[in-house]
């Protein structure tokens, strides 16, 4: 026997076993006015400030039969957004019925993106607590949730299931679907819930968890998506500008 | 083989057991109670951003990491074949 060989997979119970998933196709498509997805309907440009990073979107993929045997990596992986890189703007179809535009969003302190959905244990976890920080937050900073998940293969996160969870919760924030998954292909939005919270200058900020405990609202010891509004509003760095957090991967179609 | 679970501790009973009997999962399937992610998704893999399903398969030096499920049982088994087993 060469050493010992073992294989460690990571679940969790409700999440389908035998889910159908492919990596994301190669090529996002950028429009020329420099937004992603759907732009139907009437906006304005974004401001001047706001503009994609040009560079082509990084992509997630892997392919079984590709890998090879290699080792453990010894530094982090590069994300698809940077702290410090500029917004990536949107215009999606809101719950409302209606196209949201960020471009056209009411100029405010910050501005938080959360990639989340109906059907995801930990997304389910965290709603009333996004709820509570738009309550507490909502007048100063921008809150935009997004569900980038394809109905087609759970469709628990379709649009119109969006709308009556969207109901039933009561959001009184935007909940948008990404139709076509671009978004979350700029973002480089892994799973759900994946926050993006940007300055007053349409910077990003702070990127990753919301707080450090997903099971028990009453034992968080570091609120990390309130620490770094808190810093943002005060206009300072957040303390923290990266987490990692445990969600359920973005359900991306099969390549056929 | 080892499954780990990101289940809470409260749902053990309600989630996780009956999912492990209507699965029929003949393996040794564990419950991974550290809710602090932050700590200890980067000693996993650098490279995890922590979406689950995830799978590390390990020899020795040799790792592989799959951030992503797999679409046929002959995914992960291809995986499972470049390692040497006797």
């Amino acid at each position: 026997m060469k050493g010992i060989f073992l294989a460690l997979i990571f679940i969790v119970s409700s999440s389908a076993f035998a889910q159908i998933e492919m990596p994301l196709t190669k090529n996002s498509v950028m429009k020329k006015d420099g937004t992603y997805g759907d732009q139907k309907g009437k906006q304005s440009p974004p401001p001047a400030d706001v503009m994609p990073p040009k560079e082509p979107i990084p992509v997630l993929q892997h392919d079984p039969a590709q890998i090879g045997n290699k080792k453990r990596p010894t530094v982090e992986a590069e994300p698809v957004l940077k702290i410090g890189d500029k917004i990536i703007t949107f215009s999606l179809k809101n719950v409302d019925g209606k196209n949201y535009n960020i471009s056209n969003a009411k100029k405010k302190k910050a501005y938080c993106i959360i990639f989340t959905c109906n059907h995801c244990p930990f997304s389910v976890k965290y709603e009333d607590r996004i709820i509570a920080l738009h309550k507490k937050y909502g007048s100063k900073v921008e809150f935009v949730a997004i569900n980038p998940n394809d109905p087609s293969i759970v469709e628990e996160d379709s649009y119109e299931n969006m709308i009556i969870r969207a109901k039933e919760k009561n959001f009184k924030f935007p909940y948008l679907f990404d139709e076509g998954q671009f978004i979350m292909k700029a973002y480089g939005a892994r799973k759900t819930p994946h926050i993006f919270l940007f300055d007053k200058d349409y910077k990003l900020a702070y990127m990753g968890g919301i707080d450090d405990n997903s099971d028990d609202p009453e034992s968080v010891e570091q609120p990390y998506l309130a620490n770094a509004i808190d810093a943002l509003l005060k206009g300072q760095k957040p303390d923290v500008e990266i987490t990692k957090a445990i969600g359920c991967s973005v359900k991306v179609k099969k390549k056929s | 083989m080892i499954l780990a679970s990101l289940d809470a501790k409260s749902m053990i009973k309600s989630k996780l057991e009956p999912f492990v009997h209507i699965n029929q999962i003949g393996i040794e399937t564990i419950l991974l109670d550290e809710p602090n992610y932050n700590r200890w998704i980067s000693k996993v893999d650098k490279s995890w951003e922590g979406s689950i399903p995830a799978t590390a398969v390990w020899q020795g030096e040799n790792w592989i990491f799959i951030e992503d499920s797999f679409e046929l049982y002959s995914d992960l088994q291809n995986i499972i074949d470049k390692f040497e087993i006797h």
